[in-house]
């Protein structure tokens, strides 16, 4: 059954519903910048503020409500980025692979230029992954469910390479922290059940919270880092707060649209499986852009390719996990299951059969969320122009003003001192890694992939009846994963390998010649 | 005459001859203390007289907040204060319910969770220092059976063919189960019923129903037990073919029980639902404030059956039995031996 890609006669009945509703629009500035806004709070996801919000979203429409909630979502997938570029603090697992090169680009002054880069990445990625979902809505949600277990098992190990990539002075010890992660990421049920390493604290059976650990490894070894230095940029010349060089940090985004493609790609495919999310895209986004560049050594130290990857990457997955929730009713994270809860309070069936009657009104988000581009867009700009100017905030306060924000952020998300426990548990950690030269990036990396890399490895071992070679063989597109994943772990040194070689024998020959000459 | 007067009496009457200042004071403490002390009574009578919070022990978006969310608006109306939702997930819905149980058992509070099989884990398996003696479960407004589906353009498109299927081959056939479940429970039974090892079928574990769901409708799997209401909205891409239930439901096409299908082998199986939504409140409220646990559990029942209430909680896909506190705990305690029966598959995972 051949279905025209786009339904005209819904799209005209969608502009209509924009036309004729103005709380819609009305929502959707204030939208954007509460979710800017408590994005850029370390610890303060847009699930949270998403929960807070779902009660009030009863006494809207059901259009006006998604679209609040979906510019909640875009406004914090873009403010996330801000303390990750200026203090090297992700303020959720979204924005990890930002801070890699965001943050050495702050420290070396080009602060104003790496977050005109994200805003760029984050408005381009958000806008050409919703662009994807209006041609092909249905054929994305229904290309997702092609992948399984091995699939996505390929996909992580692709993210877990980077602990390899993000290393110190010392690879082996860059290896050690990532199983660290790992390590603590097996912490709690196993997805089989079995009870590991929570010492009969009931609040471990879920795992340890990734959100308050991982700021509290980063604030906590950045605080380290910071200890001899009075302000985040050193040079005094260059702790400004320039309009222009965050514009031309947006121009230079543009100059890469390679890099913006791959990552809203990635985004809008992988982005709306459940428990993938923006974290892994914009791990993946980033693992991919440095693998594929001439010089991958120049990320993780203020390369500009490595923050636009890692904000097309996360900024693109709302595109992705919306067309799952509204294709297939699947909430692919914790904030489309907020969504899924709105759309029930509506008393509002989701499910495949939503696309079909209601196609006008996911038209109408879709159109939307172009608009919700522009908008945040005007207002990233003025929220950076006012954020950035905490370089010129003395550490010595800054530093507290963070660590008491993601307090309340891990207080708020826990519900209860777990949180905030946890965050100085491993600012403790972090702080040791980052004095004996462990990487605290690889850690997070560790900590972020390991549990859904474990729990992927199971399912394909037990899917496949104990690797049986024949579920391997009738998976075309993981054989395509895999061969990609060794060759671009393998091809570097090969080729190099190979190089070597050639000049050897050249060398040999050339040896000979002489000789017989 | 008394032959013993009350003395505070005496004593106020010799305040009233000495109008000190310091009595006087105390004859205002003590009015006010009256005053308050009455006030208070007005207050009891008219309890509630703050927001009544509803803890769910699960994620915002899932069967449970739904159903606390539609009985929230409903609730305040019959209360006449605001109720509102306050979702506290983790650990099998262990730290919810035990955050709970930390709150002051006032009825101003109440919880939404799953006694069966959720409870039973966390009692048995985790060790959760709490009983099912210590909660007095109003109603089990919502039970949850187990629904076999299979892919739609699947391998398999009965349930008869599924087991055929195992029997001839073990070993081959995938299965979805989420881990810690009444689907997990329900699947050993069966094959422990059918006399077949664990391994008879590759049993694939899933942390939530919804990953599960979208592995079958990609056709990643060969059948999966599953929630059945909580999957009505995938029909289109998931067909049932069999429920773990007494009877066959009309919402999952009139699949046929798993024990219909079953028959020819001579073999009846042991189901627990899949799992139970309740409306709960402290074990000890009846005692201690008899009047809060009436008004509570009246207007829960009313609401319960206010066609009005029926007919919004059906388009949303909630339940809406009354079984009442006695029936409820019948239920719960069937399902929990059969759980105990089948304990050994508590450990075997």
């Amino acid at each position: 059954m051949e279905q025209p890609v786009i339904d005209w006669q819904a799209l005209q009945s969608s502009l209509h519903l924009l036309g004729s509703s103005y709380s819609a629009w009305l929502l959707t500035i204030p939208g954007i910048a509460l979710g800017m806004l408590g994005g850029a709070i370390p610890g303060v996801s847009s699930a949270l503020i998403l929960a807070i919000v779902l009660p009030a979203t009863l006494w809207m429409s059901l259009l006006s409500s998604l679209i609040f909630m979906t510019a909640i979502y875009t406004g914090a997938a873009f403010g996330v980025a801000i303390p990750a570029i200026l203090m090297g603090v992700p303020g959720s697992p979204a924005a990890v692979a930002t801070s890699f090169d965001g943050y050495p680009m702050t420290q070396r002054g080009e602060h104003n230029l790496a977050l005109g880069l994200a805003l760029a990445a984050s408005t381009l990625g958000h806008m050409g992954a919703y662009l994807i979902l209006f041609f092909g809505i249905g054929i994305i949600s229904h290309a997702v469910l092609k992948l399984g277990p091995l699939e996505m098992l390929l996909l992580m190990l692709w993210g877990l390479t980077l602990i390899a990539a993000l290393r110190g002075r010392y690879v082996s010890r860059s290896l050690v922290s990532g199983l660290i992660g790992i390590l603590i990421a097996t912490i709690g049920l196993s997805p089989r059940d079995v009870i590991r390493g929570t010492f009969d604290l009931p609040e471990l059976l879920d795992g340890v919270p990734v959100v308050p650990a991982m700021i509290g490894l980063f604030a906590a070894s950045e605080l380290f880092n910071l200890a001899g230095t009075s302000y985040l940029v050193s040079r005094s010349d260059l702790r400004t707060v320039r309009i222009g060089e965050i514009a031309r940090g947006m121009i230079e985004a543009l100059r890469h649209p390679i890099v913006i493609l791959r990552g809203l790609v990635i985004g809008a495919t992988i982005g709306g499986l459940p428990g993938v999310g923006a974290a892994v895209c914009n791990l993946v986004s980033y693992a991919e852009t440095r693998r594929g560049d001439k010089h991958p050594e120049s990320f993780g130290k203020g390369n500009p390719k490595g923050v636009i990857a890692a904000e097309s990457g996360n900024a693109s997955s709302e595109a992705g996990s919306m067309a799952t929730l509204l294709a297939l009713g699947i909430p692919g994270g914790a904030s489309s299951a907020v969504m899924l809860a709105a759309l029930s309070l509506h008393d509002v069936t989701s499910g495949p059969q939503f696309l079909d009657t209601s196609k006008d009104v996911v038209y109408a988000i879709i159109l939307n969320n172009f608009v919700q581009g522009a908008i945040m867009l005007a207002l990233g700009l003025g929220l950076i122009g006012l954020m950035a100017n905490v370089i010129r905030i003395p550490v010595r306060i800054l530093i507290p003003v963070i660590l008491v924000l993601a307090t309340f952020g891990s207080y708020g998300l826990s519900g209860n001192m777990a949180g905030p426990l946890t965050m100085v548990v491993f600012g403790l950690l972090g702080w040791l890694m980052q004095r004996h030269d462990y990487s605290v990036p690889a850690c997070v990396v560790g900590l972020i992939l390991g549990g859904k890399v474990e729990a992927n490895l199971l399912q394909t071992y037990q899917i496949s009846g104990g690797w049986q070679f024949s579920y391997f063989a009738g998976r075309p597109i993981a054989m395509v994963l895999l061969l990609l994943l060794l060759f671009s772990l393998f091809s570097r040194p090969i080729m190099q390998w190979w190089k070597r070689q050639r000049a050897a024998s050249a060398a040999a020959l050339q040896e000979n010649k002489a000789k017989s000459a | 005459m008394m032959l013993v007067p009350k003395p505070d009496k005496t004593t106020e009457q010799k305040d009233a001859k000495l109008v000190t200042r310091r009595p006087f004071l105390r004859m205002l403490a003590g009015a006010a203390a009256m005053g308050g002390l009455s006030a208070r009574r007005a207050v009891a009578a008219s309890w509630p007289d703050r927001p009544i919070t509803i803890v769910v022990s699960t994620n915002a978006g899932g069967g449970f907040d739904t159903m606390a969310r539609s009985l929230a608006p409903a609730l305040s109306k019959e209360l006449g204060v605001p109720v509102n939702v306050l979702d506290k997930p983790g650990g099998a819905m262990l730290l919810g319910t035990k955050y709970f149980l930390s709150l002051p058992h006032d009825g101003n509070t109440l919880l939404v969770s799953g006694p069966s099989p959720y409870w039973y884990f966390d009692i048995n398996k985790f060790h959760a220092g709490f009983d099912l003696k210590d909660f007095t479960v109003l109603n089990v407004q919502w039970t949850d059976k187990t629904g076999v589906f299979v892919p739609k353009g699947g391998r398999f498109q009965s349930f008869r063919a599924i087991l055929d299927a195992i029997k001839a081959q073990p070993g081959t056939v995938s299965c979805g189960v989420v881990r810690d479940s009444g689907e997990f429970f329900n699947s050993g039974i069966l094959l422990k019923s059918l006399k077949l090892p664990p391994t008879a079928v590759r049993l694939v574990t899933y942390e939530a129903s919804a990953p599960l769901r979208t592995a079958l409708a990609g056709n990643q799997l060969d059948f999966g037990m599953v929630s059945a209401e909580a999957s009505l909205s995938m029909l289109s891409l998931i067909k049932p073919v069999a429920v773990f239930s007494d009877a066959p439901m009309e919402v999952l096409q009139n699949a046929p029980t798993v024990n219909d299908v079953l028959k020819p082998d001579g073999i009846t199986a042991d189901f627990v639902p899949s799992s139970m939504r309740a409306l709960v409140t402290y074990a000890d409220l009846k005692q201690r404030y008899p009047d809060r646990y009436a008004k509570l559990h009246d207007a829960y029942k009313k609401i319960l059956h206010d066609p009005e209430y029926i007919a919004k909680a059906k388009k949303q896909a909630i339940e809406t039995d009354w079984l009442g506190e006695k029936q409820s705990l019948e239920k719960i305690k069937a399902a929990y031996a059969i759980f105990d029966k089948y304990k050994a598959l508590l450990s075997a995972q």
